[in-house]
């Protein structure tokens, strides 16, 4: 019989609101957005960010498609937090809080703010 | 001379929403110590060779462009605009700011150049943004 192969899982690194500006994340960007936007930072289209080999998520900030305590880390860089904008509400650092797994850690503009406990 | 960028910095490990707060807030007053004109909300064009930038408050690249801008020596040739885009509450209140900007705006910042009352360029985001700027010899 054959034992069945098991697949460490890896890392999960999230940056909300990216546009592949950090390397190993998924960049996850609003449900309405899609790859023929472009980055705010490089002009680029999102697309050819993905065809470089940058993963997107394309989805609703204010409920992250990840189980509580599933995510490595998070990185923001340069969105609002707890604010809303003319484009809807930023990201809600109770997500942030929800899906982090304990010890998993939120860098915002390239500071520690958080490790999970 | 206090920097724009500053305005985010945060040595006492504050939450994010706290920071980004205080900065919007203090940011008029930083605009009033510099070398920049704080842009109203009246939907009038400005005359002559003019520039109206829109910033995100809670942005440090946006806002280290604001300080590149502020000590360059271009914008003694221009009416430079500035406003931070955590006043708009819709799309519809760019024209406000931007008159004749188009309806959508998708991303920050937001540059409208103006000669002698007509908007001539639009453009968002901080790569296009920068690159009109330059263009325009408004940043060092």
């Amino acid at each position: 019989m054959t034992a069945g192969k098991h697949k460490p899982q890896a890392a999960i690194h999230l940056n909300l609101g990216g546009e592949a500006e950090q390397l190993d994340c998924i960049n996850q960007q609003p449900h309405w957005a899609d790859l023929a936007d472009r980055a705010s930072r490089t002009g680029r289209q999102l697309r050819d960010e993905l065809i470089a080999g940058d993963p997107f998520l394309f989805c609703d900030n204010q409920n992250l498609p990840f189980p509580d305590g599933s995510v490595d880390a998070i990185i923001t860089n340069g969105v609002p937090v707890d604010r809303v904008t003319w484009l809807g509400p930023g990201i809600p650092s109770s997500e942030i809080q929800r899906v982090l797994k304990s010890g998993g850690t939120w860098h915002h503009d390239g500071q520690l703010l958080l490790t999970k406990p | 001379m206090s920097k724009f960028a500053e305005l985010l910095a945060n040595p006492a490990n504050r939450s994010a929403a706290d920071i980004q707060s205080d900065a919007e807030r203090e940011f008029s007053n930083r605009v009033s110590g510099s070398r920049l004109v704080a842009r109203k909300a009246n939907g009038i064009s400005p005359s002559g060779r003019s520039v109206i930038l829109g910033v995100a408050s809670y942005s440090p690249n946006e806002l280290q462009m604001l300080d590149e801008m502020d000590a360059s020596d271009g914008i003694a040739r221009f009416d430079v605009q500035v406003f931070d885009v955590m006043n708009c509450r819709s799309h519809d209140d760019f024209g406000r700011f931007i008159p004749d900007a188009p309806k959508r705006v998708e991303q920050s910042p937001v540059v409208g150049v103006y000669e002698d009352g007509q908007l001539v360029r639009f453009e968002t985001g901080l790569h296009c943004v920068r690159e009109t700027l330059n263009r325009l010899g408004l940043l060092p």
